[in-house]
């Protein structure tokens, strides 16, 4: 790949080093929050982290590869059961859940193998899901997954024996922290990064751009999507089960239809396909949505933040469609961490 | 070098190719001529592997070995030679001319190699060089006619199809696009033109086929097809 734009001045420190170097700045503040604030915030902060994750996962397929999905609660759903069901105490398992199957029931996992596990099952479903949609042309994905968060739903309502049905799974052991929040986050920006500047991203994007176009130059867009799709998902059920780990309870209505909505909003208006773009309108929307909760309470409109929400949706989609960065990454990022041109919207 | 033997094609419920045969020579450039809707566009999708037909077999033999067009993946078509530079300049509209030509080298690893094939394109269209670093979608038309070709010849083709390279473009703007296609010719590429522009067609075409409604209706050398009357009458424009 030939780089098209000359670097005006040399950076000291570039690629692997300079993000080594910015994730170590992140984590030292990232101590002085959790050693000097209060647990509230530090549990905010942990949401924050978690939120622009989700974000940066949703753009595998509503950014780099132009699919629009909904389906990041239903995976969401899939990864916290599964996690919670893994972690789950041993000897409580009996009364909470005494339905469970004899190798369910016996087996008390950390946390870390546990949230691999509840990413791999739900890549399993989209792998599924996928398969006959992703052949097709236009808006059915959409569709598709929000049909998804909503078989997702009914099956944890009624699959009483392993989800404890409407009531959900209380109790869950607090195994996630801002730390987990954190080091998750890192490692879905760095492989999104990874991604978005490798060949395969270069197929994600093209198959965006032209689908005709890219097949005509051997890119198998099917795969493509399905590995945008699958991928998304898999992050999507880490970042559930992460969650669910710290506030300890998940219901079958603790991710719904607007989270779907509130993540694409994040993507759209950092700019679809930015992962800095991502990272900075969750961590903003996230930020605002809590700020205005007490402000809700105190004049009684609850639900106020989520129309503020829609109408900033609305707002950035009138005076600037691309979003913050339109599909590319902020100038300076780039140079720091590597990473050409490619996708950037003029 | 490409053999497709009694090809009948689909789209939906219309029959639009109906047992249709004709061969490419290697280092051969053949002209596919007809009307709008007789199914030369299809033709060319089948043959990447985008359409699949009913029935029928197409091959394509190459140094590489044989391959079956109506059931490999269009991805391995691709690296098996067969290029397809469809209808209508499908360039990456947000990517810079110089990214939609590295895209065109998608199904190529070997750097080195990568950049002699860019160099080469860039001597062929200069202008691609000077937009290098302009998003696609900011060209002219004739300039993007050229960088769908040029992203065509980064995949190093062996057989390369070509749909309407003259549709829609200034008369000299054409003069190049033909200009090029017979330097292509020269270097050894074996080319398929699908053309509405008959007389430019025919006049560098070694062979041509005329479609007429999902049929090949006519078959011969170029020149002798610009004398035959029936061509003349349908496709030239000139009265009996």
């Amino acid at each position: 790949m030939s780089k098209t734009v000359p670097d005006e001045t040399p950076l000291p420190i570039r690629g692997f080093a300079a993000a080594a170097l910015v994730a170590a700045a992140a984590a030292a503040a990232v101590w002085l929050a959790q050693a000097s604030l209060s647990d509230y915030v530090v549990t905010l902060l942990a949401v924050l982290f978690l939120n622009a994750a989700l974000a940066v996962s949703l753009n595998f397929t509503n950014g780099f590869t132009g699919l629009f999905s909904l389906g990041h609660p239903a995976f969401m759903t899939i990864g916290a059961y599964v996690a919670a069901i893994l972690t789950f105490p041993e000897r409580r398992k009996g009364t909470m859940l005494p339905g469970l199957p004899e190798f369910l029931a016996t087996t008390e996992l950390s946390l870390l193998p546990a949230i691999l596990i509840a990413g791999a099952v739900a890549a399993v479903v989209a792998l599924i899901v996928g398969f006959p949609v992703l052949r097709l042309r236009g808006h059915y994905l959409a569709v598709a997954t929000l049909g998804l968060i909503v078989i997702i739903q009914s099956l944890a309502t009624n699959w009483d024996t392993i989800t404890r049905g409407g009531s959900g799974l209380s109790g869950i052991p607090r195994l996630t922290g801002i730390w987990w929040a954190f080091g998750f986050m890192l490692v879905v920006i760095a492989a999104a990064w990874r991604i978005k500047f490798s060949s395969l991203g270069r197929a994600m994007m093209a198959t965006r751009e032209n689908e005709l176009a890219a097949e005509c130059v051997g890119i198998d867009t099917v795969r493509v999507r399905m590995l945008a799709f699958v991928l998304g998902a898999f992050f999507a059920a880490v970042a559930g089960a992460l969650l669910v780990h710290l506030i300890s309870v998940v219901t079958p209505r603790t991710y719904s239809v607007l989270l779907a909505f509130n993540l694409v909003v994040m993507v759209v208006i950092g700019g679809s396909g930015s992962i800095i773009g991502a990272v900075i309108a969750a961590s903003a929307i996230t930020v605002l949505s809590e700020a205005l909760r007490p402000v809700e309470e105190s004049v009684g409109l609850y639900g106020m933040s989520q129309v503020i929400v829609a109408l900033a949706l609305i707002l950035v989609l009138y005076l600037r469609p691309q979003g913050l960065f339109g599909s590319g990454e902020p100038m300076i990022v780039r140079r720091l961490f590597g990473g050409d041109r490619f996708g950037q919207t003029p | 070098m490409l053999e497709v033997r009694g090809l009948d094609v689909f789209r939906g419920a219309t029959h639009v190719l109906k047992d249709v045969s004709f061969n490419v020579a290697r280092g051969e450039l053949a002209a596919l001529i007809g009307a709008n809707g007789a199914g030369k566009s299809t033709t060319l999708l089948t043959l990447s592997g985008l359409l699949r037909p009913r029935s029928g077999l197409a091959v394509m033999r190459t140094e590489g070995g044989e391959i079956d067009l109506t059931r490999a993946s269009a991805e391995r078509i691709v690296r098996a030679g067969l290029i397809h530079c469809p209808e209508g300049r499908q360039i990456f509209q947000s990517l810079t001319v110089a990214e939609n030509l590295a895209m065109g080298a998608y199904t190529r690893s070997r750097r080195e190699e990568i950049a002699a094939a860019t160099a080469e394109v860039h001597e062929l269209f200069p202008i691609l060089k000077e937009r290098a670093s302009l998003p696609a979608g900011s060209l002219s038309g004739g300039e993007q006619m050229m960088l769908a070709i040029g992203r065509a010849l980064l995949a190093s083709p062996k057989l390369l199809l070509l749909d309407e390279p003259s549709l829609g473009l200034a008369p000299k703007v054409v003069e190049t696009i033909f200009d090029v296609i017979a330097r292509l010719k020269a270097q050894g590429v074996t080319i398929l033109l699908i053309e509405q522009n008959a007389v430019m067609a025919l006049e560098i075409a070694d062979r041509a086929y005329v479609m007429e409604n999902g049929r090949i209706v006519l078959a011969g050398a170029g020149r002798e097809l610009m004398d035959n009357d029936r061509v003349r009458q349908s496709y030239l424009g000139v009265p009996l």
